[in-house]
């Protein structure tokens, strides 16, 4: 046994730095994630060697792998589908029962619960009625890419309508004048209501939501009433995200 | 398109016929093809318009056949006239200019009004050797012409922001930032339409609709 040991430990002393680095598999490693950089163009690298390096440990679960891959770059980046497509290649090792592995309903919630981590509970739930799949059920790539993306753009349009507040909150209070919420809230609405396969609807929306109709829009409303009702940052987000979810198909 | 509202006569265009020159032996092609319409399940056709697109047509004569007025009570008999004489359909037969525009006569490239007719007759002369084959396509006959209406602009395009609007909206108070505001309502709009656009389509088979099932989906087994 010592022989032997003494063997291994002189191979090892002789190789090269470049036997080396393959033997360990770390040159496989280090290609895989400057091509992943490259086709992702994360806007800081460092975050992304990072999250990177702690998804690769074998320990952490699927679902934090699936998430990392999908959550590599933004969803209107062109690399996004094919990312998708690998955390559903991902989500597959998951065992159903026995031998039976797939991506059913249990794993697909999980994922899409944890992409929505930063958004406030009460949309999610609301969201999750709509997109969610049973248990059992199998989920084909299809349904399971339309409800990552749905997710992922659902967080940008949180955000957004969290700038739209700050620039309606006047005063900076915390809380803006309601009146002036709804209008708003009802301008976006009616755009989003129209649906008719029509080129035409594009420039419509856009000048129906250009600086001129929302100021006749506003002035009317503000002129007609001075009450003073406020309105908060979750109870306007939560309003927004309404008209949001009216777009989301329920699966069937 | 205005031609959709009024629907277009029934007729029967009988195959093109070309015109050679010569024997049967040393006959060569004239460079004119002639076809006749005529209009079987329609009494006393009346034709306001035609329409067509070109297939190198140099120019174009029509001639019509139709029954001049009753006269004390016997029929009239059938005459030819030029309806149309050699319209210049391609400016320059060599060239392509015109091979392929679509055309609408109506009364007034018309010698006289297309009423009581019997056949039409259309007679296609391309006198350049250049073109393997000349024809007019997709031929349609209407009772009266075809006003097309002009769509008016649409209203955002019409409607014009003056310098004087945009120095009274910095009067009123109490309002953000317009160009901020309609920049962020714009691209929330642009998200949710995107999403719309990709959701799936991709049935799960589900039984239930809204958490209940369909009592015809249920079976006494």
């Amino acid at each position: 046994m010592a022989d032997k040991r003494k063997v291994v430990s002189e191979e090892k002393s002789q190789e090269t730095d470049r036997q080396f680095l393959e033997r360990v598999n770390v040159k496989f490693l280090m290609q895989d994630v400057m091509g992943k950089i490259i086709a992702n163009r994360p806007d800081d690298p460092m975050v992304f060697l990072a999250d990177y390096f702690e998804a690769y440990d074998e320990q952490s679960g699927l679902i934090q792998k699936a998430l990392q891959t999908i959550q590599m770059t933004h969803h209107s980046r062109p690399v996004f589908e094919s990312n998708v497509s690998r955390a559903y290649n991902i989500l597959n090792k998951h065992k159903v029962y026995k031998r039976v592995k797939g991506v059913n309903g249990v794993i697909y919630n999980e994922l899409l619960q944890a992409l929505c981590r930063e958004i406030e509970s009460s949309i999610v739930s609301k969201l999750m009625n709509k997109i969610e799949c049973c248990d059992y059920e199998a989920v084909p790539y299809d349904v399971f890419r339309s409800g990552v993306f749905t997710c992922c753009v659902l967080q940008d349009y949180c955000k957004l309508t969290e700038n739209l507040f700050q620039s309606l909150d006047l005063d900076k209070t915390g809380k803006a004048d309601k009146i002036l919420c709804d209008t708003v809230l009802q301008q976006l609405n009616t755009v989003l209501k129209n649906t008719k396969p029509d080129s035409n609807r594009i420039f419509q929306a856009s000048h129906k939501l250009g600086p001129d109709i929302l100021y006749h829009s506003l002035e009317r409303a503000m002129t007609n009433n001075k009450g003073q009702t406020m309105i908060t940052l979750e109870q306007f987000i939560s309003d927004v995200c309404d008209s949001f979810l009216l777009k989301v198909k329920p699966l069937r | 398109m205005a031609s959709m509202q009024e629907k277009s006569i029934l007729c029967s265009i009988k195959p093109t016929v070309s015109l050679l020159v010569g024997d049967h032996k040393h006959d060569f092609f004239s460079g004119c093809k002639m076809f006749d319409v005529t209009f079987p399940n329609i009494i006393n056709p009346e034709i306001g318009e035609i329409c067509f697109q070109n297939f190198y047509v140099a120019q174009l004569t029509i001639r019509a056949k139709f029954r001049s007025a009753d006269l004390n009570g016997q029929t009239g008999t059938l005459k030819w006239r030029t309806c149309v004489r050699k319209m210049q359909l391609m400016p320059n037969a060599h060239t392509e200019d015109g091979s392929h525009d679509y055309f609408t006569l109506n009364r007034k490239h018309f010698n006289f009004d297309i009423v009581n007719l019997s056949t039409l007759r259309f007679i296609l002369h391309q006198p350049s050797p250049v073109w393997k084959d000349f024809k007019l396509e997709d031929i349609r006959f209407y009772r009266s012409p075809q006003v097309s209406k002009s769509t008016g602009l649409p209203y955002w395009l019409t409607e014009e922001q003056t310098e004087e609007k945009a120095k009274d909206k910095q009067k009123l108070q109490g309002l953000p930032d317009l160009d901020m505001l309609s920049a962020n309502l714009q691209a929330l709009w642009s998200m949710a339409e995107e999403v719309s656009d990709n959701q799936s389509t991709v049935p799960l088979g589900r039984y239930e609709v809204d958490g209940c099932y369909d009592i015809n989906l249920l079976s006494y087994t």
